[in-house]
């Protein structure tokens, strides 16, 4: 084997390898499944029901910073940051804590500045969640044949 | 464990459930605040995890309602909330919260929690089941006063000291010397099946009256070791069964129900042996008047060795002044004499 595949085999695995930790930056797979002690199918819900709600509750929040309706502003970002939270969608949690912790300090204009990043997280999720999905009907299959 | 969960959102709640159901505990749930009172007033529930954020009455003064009503027995409360900071942190705990536990949660560091919320609460059980016995025994008991109070301060002295003993090392350490104190008012727990005529007679027993009256060391043993057997893990109720059983049985083994001799006594039963013995000496009785602590220790040690383990003399020996001053503080004469003034 020559040094020059060698060397395209080593980048295109830390292509993977940095792919794989992108991934677990937007959606720590490991840790939901933890959470969920193993059980696929439940993980599978959560991920699913958990980008069901997100459009809708990010119209609230855009309606409640449109209002200037700070307790609901400072209910909803809390709320969706415990949920995104629950199935692991680290980074999009990030952004809503940052969204919150404005909201509490009555400071509106940053979380205006935010609302792009938490769409732009909000698409990456839904981006990861179907590759964790798949990864998730393998895993059940596997363990499904083991059994 | 039974396990109440307070929490609004739907999928928190399912996560929750899973992970506790998974560790074996039974989970009911409540959407609310309002609806985990109106299931806390069943009595069912021990143990509460609360969300902090949820409509109508929040998980901050969900627990406040908790620790201000007149429940039967305590109420575990953990705080579950996606708040940061310490001021949270706080608040939840001055509002009466035991455990405040960051979301999203770590199943095994909840399970952890819980470990401790069954350890705390099982605590608070021993307690009750033992104060509640001991009450017990001492209304059937003519001998009453602070009685209780007394032997068990005297055995916590005993078994303190012979912590440093080092024959005694691996058997007596500071559990020990507490477990015995929280145990050893139950002695003459069995005289609450001994027959009124017997137990309140005011003169001397004939032989057949002592036999009857023997038997409260069996009945007491018996009680208990029913207890102990639905409880294996309760130690508590072993140690109580033992000194029940055990605690008429003399070194010599002249003693009864068992005329068990030396070593083969358990060492809570010698212990309170001595302790009881102590105690009846320097109290008043209607046979006799209380005796001063010289006489006591003279007859203690004249038992050294027949009545009495010679190595729970010699420790009684060393600690005498400890005894002296428990007696001071804990003087029937004294104490109801507080009682006339202060009433």
């Amino acid at each position: 084997m020559s040094m020059t595949t060698k060397h395209e085999l080593g980048a295109s695995a830390r292509a993977a390898t940095s792919a794989a930790d992108e991934m677990a930056q937007v959606l720590a797979l490991d840790e939901l499944l933890r959470r969920c002690m193993g059980c696929v199918p439940l993980a599978q819900r959560l991920l699913t029901s958990f980008e069901m709600r997100f459009n809708s509750e990010v119209e609230q929040i855009v309606n409640s910073l449109h209002d200037g309706d700070v307790p609901r502003l400072v209910r909803l970002t809390h709320q969706l940051k415990g949920a995104a939270g629950n199935v692991s969608a680290l980074e999009l949690r990030q952004v809503l804590e940052a969204m919150e912790m404005a909201a509490r300090e009555k400071q509106l204009d940053r979380v205006v500045v935010l609302l792009p990043a938490l769409n732009e997280e909000g698409a990456r999720f839904a981006q990861c969640k179907v590759s964790a999905l798949a990864a998730l009907s393998r895993q059940a299959a596997a363990s499904e044949s083991t059994n | 464990m039974r396990v109440l969960i307070v929490e609004d959102d739907v999928e928190a709640l399912e996560l929750l459930s899973h992970a506790l159901r998974h560790f074996g505990h039974e989970v009911a749930t409540a959407a609310d605040g309002i609806q985990a009172l109106e299931m806390l007033r069943s009595g069912d529930y021990r143990l509460v995890i609360s969300d902090w954020e949820m409509p109508g009455i929040n998980g901050v003064d969900l627990c406040r309602t908790i620790r201000q009503r007149a429940a039967n027995g305590y109420t575990y409360f953990i705080l579950l909330t996606a708040r940061a900071g310490k001021h949270n942190l706080i608040d939840s705990l001055n509002a009466g919260a035991d455990e405040f536990i960051a979301k999203p949660f770590d199943p095994y560091e909840l399970e952890g929690r819980l470990r401790v919320a069954e350890r705390i609460l099982a605590l608070e059980s021993r307690e009750v089941v033992i104060f509640s016995l001991a009450k017990l025994a001492e209304a059937r008991d003519p001998d009453t006063g602070a009685h209780l109070e007394r032997i068990r301060e005297y055995c916590r002295v005993l078994a303190r000291h012979m912590c440093t003993v080092e024959k005694y090392e691996a058997e007596v350490d500071g559990d020990f010397a507490q477990m015995l104190y929280l145990t050893s008012p139950l002695h003459d727990i069995g005289k609450v099946g001994i027959p009124d005529s017997v137990l309140l007679k005011p003169g001397p027993l004939t032989p057949e009256e002592f036999e009857i009256m023997k038997t409260h060391t069996i009945i007491g043993g018996a009680t208990l070791a029913a207890a102990a057997e639905a409880h294996p893990n309760a130690r508590f109720l072993q140690m109580a069964r033992d000194i029940a059983i055990s605690h008429h049985e003399k070194f010599d083994g002249s003693g009864y129900p068992y005329g068990l001799a030396g070593e083969s006594i358990p060492l809570c039963g010698r212990i309170v042996a001595l302790s009881d013995v102590y105690d009846a000496l320097t109290s008043p009785r209607v046979y006799k008047p209380a005796y001063g602590h010289d006489t006591a220790r003279s007859i203690i040690v004249e038992g050294r060795g027949k009545h009495f383990d010679p190595d729970i003399v010699d420790a009684f020996l060393t600690c005498e002044e400890s005894f002296l001053a428990i007696r001071r503080r804990l003087n029937d004469c004294e104490l109801e004499l507080a009682c006339a003034t202060a009433g």
